[in-house]
């Protein structure tokens, strides 16, 4: 797994349903428990220059077809917010030096890690990645 | 898996889109006088009513115009002004959820409008019983809603893409604390944690995400208890919580998590002097958490 760039950016798909109007809730930032109550290994995003696109807003339609052929949803009021990944790094710092690495799959060759930080920090690291979003954009209308 | 990057010019980014509120919208006064007086409905059972009821939502057929520019169906309006129509909500509410979850019931299941859920029949139901009270004034999305369901055209469709199923666990405590709020005294506060409710509920449906019925019998009761707290921003947690965040500024918000368990999760940041910001991270029982916020200096308007 290869560190990604700082000036780089990534993608994290935050539910419709951890968005109130503006506001995106830190707990989307969160590592989920899994079903046999251990944690995530890491913060699940998605590495955009990965989809080679002038903008980050034209690689979500991409995002979003591998996000189908997965089956994950993707709800219509949700949206993905874009973090660098310098940024990222540095402001989860305040409480651990988290990583960002690519954990590529066949499926979904742009998937990325946040990790290196304890399940007990979970919390206070979502806070501060929610922090430096930089932009929400909403998936493309489904046909 | 490092791959070559050419065409991506870093730090050039399109701004942020521009979001629409949390559907706060001026307030429109409506009243009886919008509604035509109308003899009450013939004698029947409940669930005759409740039916009938249904029926009319999804059956709206040439509803008249009024004189306020409003559209409403005749038999919606007798309807709501019928004595029970609190019971009446209460059996609409219950066999919507049932119908959600599968179990079909009478005749509804096999007639729903496309592009129809649950939430819709709900938001749309309760606002029409809001109506009902004199002291009622609306706001205009509630309305819209209203008027939207008497005016939409009639199609009679069957039941081919049921990919919203709600759980009737889940649904259950969220349709209770819908009503609870939406029926305390004409309280905006209350009205628009409902509609943030059903807005909510509706997203984690799209996403099969849970939401816990402990943290949402808790969340209703904790906003019950306390009428003096301000709007919160509403969300729900990847754990399956609800989460309330009142938010002054930048550094400066308090947050509580509605676990489901005595004690809820509160975080914090508080400004304090020379620049500085207190971080607290931590649990408390719900029952004292707004006077141990405060104390801290959070504030919950």
């Amino acid at each position: 797994m290869s560190e990604r760039d700082p000036s780089h950016h990534v993608f994290r798909h935050v539910g419709g349903a951890s968005i109130d109007g503006d506001f995106i809730d830190p707990a989307a930032f969160r590592r989920k428990i899994k079903d046999d109550g251990n944690m995530e290994p890491g913060l699940s995003v998605n590495w955009v220059e990965y989809f080679q696109k002038d903008t980050p807003e034209e690689a979500v339609p991409p995002l979003c077809a591998i996000f189908a052929q997965k089956n994950r949803k993707v709800g219509t009021t949700s949206k993905f917010a874009l973090l660098n990944v310098g940024k990222a790094k540095e402001a989860a710092a305040k409480y651990a030096a988290v990583s960002i690495v690519l954990d590529a799959t066949d499926d979904d060759p742009s998937h990325s890690l946040v990790k290196d930080y304890e399940e007990a920090l979970n919390d206070q690291v979502a806070e501060e990645l929610q922090k430096v979003i930089i932009a929400a954009y909403p998936p493309p209308p489904k046909s | 898996m490092e791959t070559a990057i050419t065409s991506v010019v870093p730090g050039v980014f399109l701004p942020a889109p521009t979001q629409a509120g949390s559907g706060s919208t001026g307030a429109k006064a409506l009243s009886w006088a919008h509604f035509e007086p109308t003899s009450p409905p013939q004698a029947g059972g409940g669930s005759s009513g409740t039916k009938a009821l249904a029926l009319h939502l999804l059956e709206p057929s040439s509803p008249p115009r009024l004189s306020a520019g409003f559209t409403l169906s005749k038999p919606l309006s007798r309807l709501v002004q019928e004595p029970k129509a609190h019971d009446v909500v209460c059996r609409f509410l219950s066999e919507l959820t049932l119908i959600s979850g599968g179990v079909s019931l009478k005749k509804l299941s096999s007639r729903v409008l496309e592009e129809w859920t649950t939430q819709h029949f709900v938001t749309t139901f309760l606002s029409t019983l809001t109506l009902t009270n004199s002291s009622f004034t609306g706001t205009n999305a509630l309305s819209m809603k209203l008027f939207e369901t008497a005016a939409r055209e009639v199609r009679n469709m069957y039941w081919v893409s049921p990919n919203i199923v709600a759980d009737y666990s889940t649904s259950q405590p969220i349709f209770d604390a819908i009503q609870a709020l939406y029926l305390t005294h004409n309280r905006p506060r209350n009205r628009q944690i409902a509609i943030r409710l059903t807005a909510l509920y509706r997203a984690a449906l799209e996403e099969d995400e849970t939401i816990r019925p402990a943290s949402v019998t808790q969340f209703k009761n904790f906003f019950l208890a306390n009428p003096e707290l301000g709007l919160p921003k509403i969300t729900l947690t990847p754990d399956g919580t609800l989460r309330a965040r009142w938010i002054q500024g930048i550094g400066n918000f308090v947050a509580i998590e509605f676990t489901g368990k005595p004690n809820a999760k509160l975080v914090a940041e508080i400004p304090r002097e020379n620049g500085l910001t207190a971080t607290h991270f931590g649990s408390e029982p719900l029952k004292n958490i707004v006077p141990v916020a405060q104390g801290m200096g959070a504030s919950f308007e």
